[in-house]
């Protein structure tokens, strides 16, 4: 359990370091993950230890978001006055997003087989 | 009372018991899409807050703990990532070149669609990352000085707008990778679970794409954005 912990907490703070340290702007966390994927890569594979002690602490992921999102009850007079645009602004870009993807991949994959 | 108000063990406690709650409702009722726990907690966890007058400074303190592990969750994504490889084998040219179109086009339909309703400066930068998943959205939100609270919001609705449109959307699409690969680009969270009702290889390049967009935008989307800023 402890060494879990060390793993995700030392990977992450690697990524900080080299986040702030080189002043990148990606974030650390992301660098920390970049950093992991390689290590597994490096090492070929996944313990089935490891692997099942992120599929419980991933599980509940949304959870982990709630203090974040609950900070939109400061923007309540930005939402009056620009909700309609925001929620349109979802609903077109996350369509444009997921059509344009999904058109391209279906016709190269149809013209592969 | 009034330290038991301030206290992470009030909200924590709360924060946590309106999750599961609704967690099993989610279950119970097999899963429907629009059941999605985290938004419900939302709901409920804000109207809260404003009937009782609650700063929200108060609440953040008090469930920043749940928060931190934002942090090591976005690690712990490689693993998942790692174990999808196999997957990505399959076709792996069309499926990178496609990411890389899907990651410019999830940003920048996000930025002209919002221009275009003109949308003051803030809920722009917010929008940036809105095809990206929230944990890896909060740490970009925080490299380009956007509204996380805005970006969590954005990025947990949309993904629930995606799902629902879907069916609808994508009732051409043959192919499962490709169905998976767009709702997983374009929806993540949601849009990978809904794409495992399809079928477990449509979840499977759901996940593969929610992961890969979220780490190629956060490399490229912070600099990128820099001159606009």
């Amino acid at each position: 359990m402890i060494r879990f912990i060390l793993l995700l907490l030392g990977f992450q703070l690697a990524g900080e370091l080299i986040s702030r340290g080189f002043s990148l702007l990606v974030p650390g966390n992301v660098i920390g993950m970049a950093l992991l994927f390689i290590a597994l890569i490096l090492r070929g594979h996944v313990s089935p230890d490891i692997d099942s002690r992120v599929r419980r602490f991933l599980k509940p992921l949304p959870l982990y978001f709630v203090p974040a999102s609950v900070g939109v009850v400061t923007f309540f007079p930005l939402l009056a006055a620009e909700g309609l645009g925001i929620v349109l602004t979802m609903v077109l870009s996350t369509a444009v997003t997921m059509w344009v993807v999904a058109v391209l991949l279906d016709k190269w994959l149809q013209k592969r087989v | 009372m009034r330290e038991l108000l301030a206290s992470p063990l009030l909200w924590l406690f709360f924060t946590l018991a309106v999750y599961e709650g609704f967690r099993i409702a989610h279950e119970r009722f097999d899963q429907p899409i629009w059941l999605q726990p985290m938004l419900w907690s939302l709901v409920v966890i804000v109207s809260v807050l404003v009937v009782f007058q609650v700063d929200y400074a108060v609440y953040f303190a008090g469930t920043q703990f749940l928060h931190f592990l934002l942090g090591p969750a976005t690690v712990a994504l490689a693993v998942p990532l790692y174990l999808a490889l196999p997957h990505l084998k399959r076709a792996a040219l069309p499926l990178l070149t496609v990411l890389c179109v899907g990651s410019v086009v999830g940003v920048l339909s996000a930025l002209w669609i919002a221009e275009a309703f003109a949308l003051s400066d803030f809920s722009w930068r917010a929008f940036a990352t809105r095809a990206v998943t929230t944990p890896i959205a909060i740490g970009v939100a925080e490299k380009i000085d956007a509204p996380i609270a805005l970006v969590a919001a954005i990025v947990g609705i949309s993904g629930l707008f995606g799902a629902m449109m879907a069916p609808l959307l994508l009732r051409g699409i043959r192919s499962d990778i490709a169905y998976g690969f767009a709702l997983g680009l374009g929806a993540h969270g949601v849009g990978t679970a809904f794409a495992f009702q399809r079928s477990a290889t449509a979840g499977a390049f759901a996940a593969l794409g929610m992961s890969l967009n979220g780490l190629l935008t956060a490399f490229w989307l912070p600099w990128a954005i820099r001159p606009w800023l």
